[in-house]
């Protein structure tokens, strides 16, 4: 990185001292509610509903139901981990977590892992939603003469295919994951839970209210590696363990609240803390209210034989009523269903993007993976790797849900097993004050135990050391995955490390991260401030103006450029500059010590240009913005964005701010307040 | 006539806002020679609509309704020249309030009308919330400054939730009114 200071075109040469970028990383976005919030949780959470207690069943037998239930109570206590997590790591997640305290090896196994589980989600959603939709297709042609029915498992394969290449599309154009649209398919999800509980109460009393048996029966291979132990089977205890650790793949997606934390508006903490008691409330009545029911509703010998791909359609089917009516609710049922798990497909593309984004951030992986797609400017080779994993594990499974779900929770559980790990370390390593801790702490002469936590992590290692050996599709498949992707991550690394020790051409910046801009932060020193927002290294004309103007006894001269990421969880590397951004500041710098003068850098994170101008303007009171000629708007409509951009920010107090833009042959120049 | 109208609506407003009325702060600060926003509009300039939800169609609703009252031709003209501004670059800011506008031959000043969709009108494809307030206006093509502090004022006025849920509350274009002016701090 580091130039020639012999050099007198090298910047060093002019200045010696390493310049600071002010980075702000969270400032500039638009936040959501925590009812988006949980919705996007429960996209993943809640679309377990259609599956896990199907599967599960085939492991555990008839008592199924009740671990999922138990298992959504133990979501619980997870979720308080993340909680917990949150508070310390605003930009979290169980990379930065486990980072922190246990180093980057474990931290890049966790997030090996966790891919696994990511490039298992969407296939497993997928097929899914299809199972669901083949079912319900070929009770229909029946009634409409077409006496054929279409391959199950074969047709559910095709359309999973389909739904995967769509949000593959989706997710490379970066229309990211809508909030909004997550909200509405659990608006729609809560109405048609509400409708099965209704319809339930006059099936239950005509069929007469049998809750399922907690009767454990476990397949062939729901013991794994340890079918042999006879004497491990007598314990009951290990038994009841080994079940629920079959029937944890319902409790996906706290890592995405984890992620999602920073997008929450206001107070965060106070609405995490809203948006989990939500995701706990729906999680529990829909995921395990609607397993138990199911079990309640459907016979046995047809619950077994018809709908255990597609268990929530059994249960329309088996209330009581007209047919027709059983019919439609069957068919709303699956249109819901795929909608959630099309939801959980896309969470799953845009989480597993986001959190390589994340570990990207740290320089593991190459330019390669990171650079943007040239027209949307999306991180589309990471998306392409994450989509052709999701329709490879789709056809190798052949549309067999049963396969899937028995691969699955590998990633899940180590992942939340590292997390609580490294939490619990943190109690002792850093002591500062929390914004919330697990509950269940016993202070002994000063020190103060977490019990609970402690607990938390020791039911999670214990869950995940029996998977580990029970569940042997998942472990097998799962530490081949994690091994593959761990060694991809480290040879990026390392290829990124050299590539980074060749001597650069660009100016050798310290970035300093900021949750919020402040003329203190970037150490303005006069009333006087005019900012410059730049995006084109080769478009600095208005750059060059400003600085043969202003007087810098007077004047500071901030310059600032946005990275812009579109959706809720498209990260963007903050903590190191992409070459682009290098070669842009190296560029300012230059200029700036061309003409003898000190500039104040700034880069932002938002997911509006016209946002991060004003909003910066606003931040530092700076009474003059100074902008370039866009290459896709006209002047005019760039005055407009930032006229109607700057009246939505700028606060009550007088705020003069006029605000130009230069190109070479003109300029534009208008006071808007 | 104002103050009549102000006499008639005051025991009304002061029936529907009660105290809170004084939460609503006037401005002082953008500049007292900047543009006022009520300077650009009239009670009758002042629609509520509960029906529409398409984005074109309150586009062409409203434009209607400025040509009528501004005796201004071919109100298609002028709705197509507005939803061709809004096809460049969205004015609907993410605070409910849309500000669709053209700069147009056939005006010589500003000529603006308010659309209230308490129903909220929703862009595609995006995840701002739906608009309630449609702010349109033409403003003459040779006055760019003007124009401009326009779109700032407008957004500024439109910052203040109280103003904006006050509004929602109100179904008298002339206390709608009257509240913009408060909140301008020239009632």
């Amino acid at each position: 990185m580091d130039t020639n200071p012999h050099d007198s075109s090298s910047p060093k040469a002019f200045k010696h001292k390493v310049t600071k970028i002010v980075v702000v990383t969270t400032a500039m976005l638009t936040f959501i509610s925590f009812w988006r919030a949980a919705s996007i949780v429960l996209c993943d959470l809640g679309s377990s509903a259609y599956y896990a207690a199907g599967i599960a069943e085939q492991a555990i037998g008839k008592a199924a139901p009740w671990f999922i239930l138990a298992v959504m109570l133990f979501a619980i206590c997870v979720r308080l981990v993340y909680i917990e997590s949150c508070g310390m790591f605003v930009r979290g997640g169980v990379y930065k977590v486990v980072k922190s305290v246990l180093g980057g090896t474990f931290a890049k196994v966790a997030v090996s892992a966790l891919m696994f589980d990511f490039v298992l989600t969407g296939p497993v959603s997928a097929v899914c939603a299809g199972q669901y939709l083949v079912g319900l297709v070929n009770q229909l042609l029946p009634m409409v003469n077409i006496n054929i029915a279409l391959p199950r498992d074969f047709t559910a394969m095709i359309l999973a295919l389909i739904v995967i290449i769509y949000f593959w599309r989706k997710n490379v154009i970066g229309i990211g994951e809508s909030s909004g649209k997550a909200m509405r398919i659990i608006q729609i999800a809560s109405v048609m839970a509400l409708l099965l509980f209704l319809w339930a109460i006059p099936t239950l009393a005509i069929k007469g209210v049998h809750f399922p048996a907690f009767e454990l029966s476990f397949s062939h291979e729901a013991f794994g590696w340890l079918e042999g132990f006879d004497w491990l089977k007598a314990i009951g205890t290990f038994g009841v363990m080994v079940a629920f650790g079959h029937s944890i793949l319902a409790m996906s997606g706290e890592e995405t609240l984890a992620q999602v934390y920073r997008e929450i508006e206001a107070p965060k903490m106070h609405n995490l803390k809203k948006a989990a008691v939500v995701i706990t409330i729906f999680s529990i009545c829909f995921t395990a209210g609607l397993s138990i029911l199911s079990f309640m509703i459907i016979p046995d010998e047809i619950r077994t034989t018809q709908y255990q791909d597609n268990l929530l359609s059994g249960l329309a089917m088996n209330m009581v009523g007209p047919y027709a009516l059983r019919f439609a609710m069957q068919s709303f049922v699956v249109i819901v269903g795929f909608l959630i798990l099309s939801g959980a497909v896309n969470t799953s593309m845009v989480g597993a993007n986001g959190t390589l984004n994340r570990v990207a951030e740290d320089g593991i992986l190459t330019d390669w993976f990171r650079s943007p797609h040239k027209k949307f400017g999306t991180t589309s080779r990471i998306i392409n790797v994450i989509a052709i994993m999701q329709l490879v594990t789709v056809v190798l499974c052949r549309g067999n849900i049963y396969a899937l779900g028995e691969a699955y929770s590998f990633g899940v559980i180590w992942c939340f097993t590292f997390d609580a790990m490294s939490m619990l370390a943190l109690r002792f390593k850093d002591r500062s004050p929390r914004e919330f801790k697990v509950p269940l702490n016993v202070t002994v002469k000063g020190v103060e135990l977490p019990i609970g936590l402690a607990l938390i992590f020791l039911a999670l290692l214990t869950i995940a050391i029996i998977n580990f050996f029970t569940k042997t599709t998942a472990t097998t498949l799962g530490l081949i995955f994690t091994s593959a992707f761990f060694v991809t991550f480290v040879i990026s690394q390392f290829l990124n490390k050299r590539k980074l020790n060749e001597t650069s051409k660009y100016e050798k910046v310290n970035l300093e991260d900021h949750e919020k801009l402040s003329a203190q932060i970037c150490e303005c020193e006069h009333e006087h401030r005019v900012l410059v927002a730049v995006r084109d290294p080769n478009n600095l004309v208005h750059l060059k103006k400003v600085l043969g103007e202003i007087d810098p006894e007077q004047t500071d001269l901030i310059v600032m450029s946005a990275k812009i990421a579109q959706g809720y969880r498209h990260e963007t590397a903050m903590h190191h500059l992409i070459p682009d951004e290098q070669h842009l500041f190296t560029n300012v710098i230059t200029m700036a010590e061309k003409k003898g003068m000190s500039v104040i850098p700034v880069l932002v994170a938002s997911n509006n240009f016209h946002h991060a101008i004003t909003q910066t303007a606003h931040d530092l009171r700076v009474q003059q913005v100074v902008l370039g000629i866009s290459t896709k708007s006209s002047p005019e409509i760039q005055m407009e964005q930032i006229a109607m951009s700057w009246g939505n920010i700028c606060s009550t107090e007088s705020m003069p701010m006029v605000v130009r833009i230069i190109w070479p042959t003109r300029e534009f120049k208008c006071q808007l307040s | 006539m104002h103050s009549f109208i102000s006499k008639l609506v005051s025991p009304i407003r002061d029936f529907v806002f009660g105290k809170k009325q004084k939460a609503v702060t006037p401005i002082k600060t953008l500049g007292e020679s900047g543009v006022k926003l009520s300077h650009f509009l009239s009670p009758e300039a002042i629609i509520i609509n509960n029906a529409i939800k398409d984005k074109e169609e309150a586009i062409r609703m409203l434009s209607e309704h400025l040509c009528r009252l501004h005796n201004i031709e071919s109100a298609e003209t002028v709705s197509d020249e507005i939803i061709k501004r809004e096809r460049l670059e969205s004015t609907f800011l993410d605070n409910e309030v849309a500000i669709p506008h053209a700069r147009y031959q056939g005006v010589k000043k500003i000529t603006s009308v308010l659309g209230i969709f308490p129903q909220g009108i929703k862009e595609n494809e995006t995840e701002k919330l739906p608009a309630k307030f449609i702010f349109l206006f033409l403003s003459p093509v040779d006055a760019l400054t003007q124009h401009l502090q326009l779109l700032t004022r407008i957004a500024f006025v439109f910052q203040d939730n109280l103003v904006k849920s006050s509004l929602l509350k109100i179904k008298d274009p002339a206390d709608i009114y009257y509240l913009i002016k408060e909140k301008e701090g020239i009632a």
